[in-house]
């Protein structure tokens, strides 16, 4: 089954690292990209997604932002962090938010794969 | 053949570490208890290896603030990046005899230390490096240098002051004035020149005696000092009289205040001992015209003082 | 070296800020853990800059600061440059009491120099450690200075260039504003690097978008 994935990144790079993980991975799945918050949230309204991956440091909306809108919205999906900023502190916050998980920055396939299984996201 | 060449490259660095002369090297664990401890080691601490290796570094050295070392130690670990103290900021680290045992000032060596963290090939950080430079001669150099150059400032301006007031001296409020001049010719500014004594000086002398005298000019001289601004330059010019140089002032200003200091010293009794000493001063004020010499600025204004004491003392007057 | 060279395409320095925003991330989570608060990082802001240019950012910087506190640490090898870490007072003694020191017993002194020399060392090292990790580079820190206590921001420029060698045209500059404890401390950090390392840099971005 293919799953509907939006990444979330002010960063081309950022995003391309994510994709590269995804298609290395080999899940199946189709991917659109937004570069802010905002752009994010358009997307949603056009599209539903099983699955977003957003930053948390984004211009003119925070990723924490963000998943305070998805919540308000009663996004269906599971929404994961990817980060640099690991505090404790930060992880909580997000959870709090919705968040389904946290992956930290440098991504790697072995992170994904195990954080999507382990939502159930993926077999 | 590879393995001997490296195994001898190996022993050839620990010979290094252990024996390099010119630098402490030891390590501690992240409970601080030591693991390593080279010769410099050894000998600056009167401590063998044996004896230190398994110590806990505050049993070793009590005076070194252990809570600001664990937490160098706690940033090695944790941040997994070096970090220094200077001798600028802390004299010493870890306290070790002065090498210069004879002449030196201090009992401790100055240090430079380092920090750092070795690594275990999982990745964990298991002990901490601490080097330890003697920078005990470049600290008393520098020491020695900053304060001669202190005391030559101090000299140079105490070659400029007079003793008893403060105030600039004569031969420097000569110089200054010739300096003004030249800027006030040059550029067209007004200066003025304000020659002050105290009335009727022998009476005091006379009546209350010297070292009453001496608290009067002494305080007639911080009466005036305190009327003026930075680069106003007051000076003692003689026995008891006081020089006032006042740059980019034109007359008018210089009458006023010359008239704010001479009621001050006016309505401020002096005291020594039990008097209350009343005093009065009398002011003359020459102010720059284009050519005119400094010899004749003063002579000018000595002439509007001696105008001053004639018409009854305690007055200002304008040449 | 013409300009051409030593500048990046924006593709370049989209990887150069995600490397230096995931470098910074990872030397945000362990400065919380040593210094035991919650530390915010603001997005490092990198570009090129040029003289005229430093002279504006530094003087436009303190503009929110009464008194700084200033260091200088330089770093070598593959990566080169100098960082610039700012400090306020009131950060300061707040840094100190978070970190357990007494108060400041030496009269002369209003700000607590070893508080100073502790939190710059720990932020700028830990960055520049993790900016040269981020891009495969080796760094050696060098041991800091305090080249300023209690300053009006005014002087900072004259701190940090004013006086020195001005043979230099072009540096890469990280800005990076930290926050500790909900904002009851701030300071800043400027990362210098120089020309040279400019070269490595790029076959290292180069690397990193194949």
């Amino acid at each position: 089954m293919t799953i509907s994935i939006l990444i979330v990144d002010d960063s081309n790079f950022s995003r391309h690292m994510l994709k590269k993980a995804i298609q290395a991975s080999n899940i199946a799945s189709h991917v659109t990209e937004a570069c802010n918050g905002l752009k994010a949230l358009d997307a949603c309204d056009t599209q539903n997604f099983d699955v977003i991956f957003l930053d948390l440091t984004m211009p003119e909306m925070s990723g924490y932002d963000l998943l305070d809108a998805l919540k308000q919205r009663n996004f269906a999906g599971k929404s994961f962090v990817v980060s640099a900023d690991v505090q404790e502190k930060a992880v909580e916050r997000c959870r709090n938010l919705g968040a389904a998980g946290f992956i930290r920055k440098p991504l790697k396939e072995s992170d994904l794969i195990q954080t999507l299984q382990g939502c159930g996201v993926i077999s | 053949m590879n393995s001997n060449k490296s195994s001898d490259t190996i022993n050839l660095a620990a010979d290094i570490v252990m024996n390099i002369p010119t630098v402490g090297l030891f390590a501690v664990d992240t409970r601080l208890n030591i693991v390593l401890w080279n010769r410099f080691m050894e000998i600056h601490s009167q401590l063998s290896a044996n004896e230190a290796i398994g110590k806990n570094i505050s049993e070793i050295f009590p005076d070194t603030d252990i809570n600001w070392l664990s937490r160098k130690i706690k940033g090695a670990v944790i941040l997994k990046t070096v970090s220094y103290s200077s001798w600028r900021d802390k004299p010493f680290v870890f306290f070790l005899s002065n090498p210069r045992a004879i002449t030196s000032d201090e009992e401790f060596m100055y240090q430079d230390c380092s920090f750092w963290p070795l690594k275990e090939t999982s990745g964990t950080i298991t002990y901490v490096c601490i080097s330890i430079h003697d920078v005990t001669e470049i600290a008393c150099t520098q020491k020695l240098i900053e304060s001669v150059t202190e005391e030559a400032v101090r000299n140079e301006e105490l070659s400029n002051r007079d003793g008893l007031t403060g105030l600039y001296n004569r031969r420097y409020f000569d110089n200054q004035i010739i300096n003004e001049l030249n800027r006030a010719d040059l550029y067209g500014w007004d200066m003025c020149l304000m020659m002050t004594d105290i009335d009727h000086f022998k009476a005091i002398n006379d009546t209350y005696g010297h070292q009453a005298g001496d608290e009067v000019l002494r305080v007639v001289g911080l009466i005036i000092a305190q009327q003026l601004r930075a680069i106003d330059i007051p000076c003692r010019y003689g026995g008891e009289e006081f020089g006032l140089l006042l740059p980019r002032v034109e007359s008018s200003q210089a009458i006023n205040i010359g008239q704010r200091i001479r009621q001050k010293v006016s309505d401020t009794p002096i005291h020594y001992m039990e008097h209350d000493i009343p005093v009065t001063i009398s002011i003359g004020i020459s102010a720059f015209k284009k050519n005119t010499s400094h010899e004749a600025l003063i002579r000018s204004a000595d002439n509007a003082l001696y105008c001053a004491k004639n018409n009854g003392r305690n007055q200002v007057v304008m040449s | 070296m013409s300009k051409d060279k030593q500048c990046f395409s924006s593709e370049e320095f989209d990887v150069i800020r995600e490397i230096v925003n995931i470098s910074m991330g990872s030397a945000g989570s362990l400065l919380a853990e040593y210094i035991g608060a919650f530390v915010t990082l603001s997005v490092p802001n990198v570009r090129m800059i040029d003289q005229e240019a430093s002279s504006i950012t530094l003087n436009k910087l303190g503009v929110e600061y009464d008194a700084i506190n200033i260091t200088r640490q330089s770093f070598s090898g593959a990566l080169s440059g100098e960082a610039i870490f700012i400090i306020d007072n009131s950060s300061n003694q707040e840094m100190s009491s978070i970190l357990g020191y007494k108060a400041c017993e030496d009269n002369n002194k209003n700000i607590n120099t070893d508080v100073l020399l502790e939190i710059s060392q720990a932020i700028i090292g830990t960055c520049i450690r993790d900016i040269g990790q981020g891009f495969s580079l080796d760094v050696y820190l060098s041991q800091p200075t305090i080249i300023g206590t209690e300053q009006p921001p005014s002087k900072l420029y004259d701190l940090v260039f004013g006086q020195h060698n001005t043979n230099w045209h072009d540096l890469l500059l990280l800005d990076i504003y930290f926050s500790i404890e909900t904002n009851k401390i701030k300071c800043h950090a400027l990362i210098f690097i120089t020309e040279k390392s400019l070269q490595k840099i790029h076959a290292a971005v180069n690397q990193l978008m194949l």
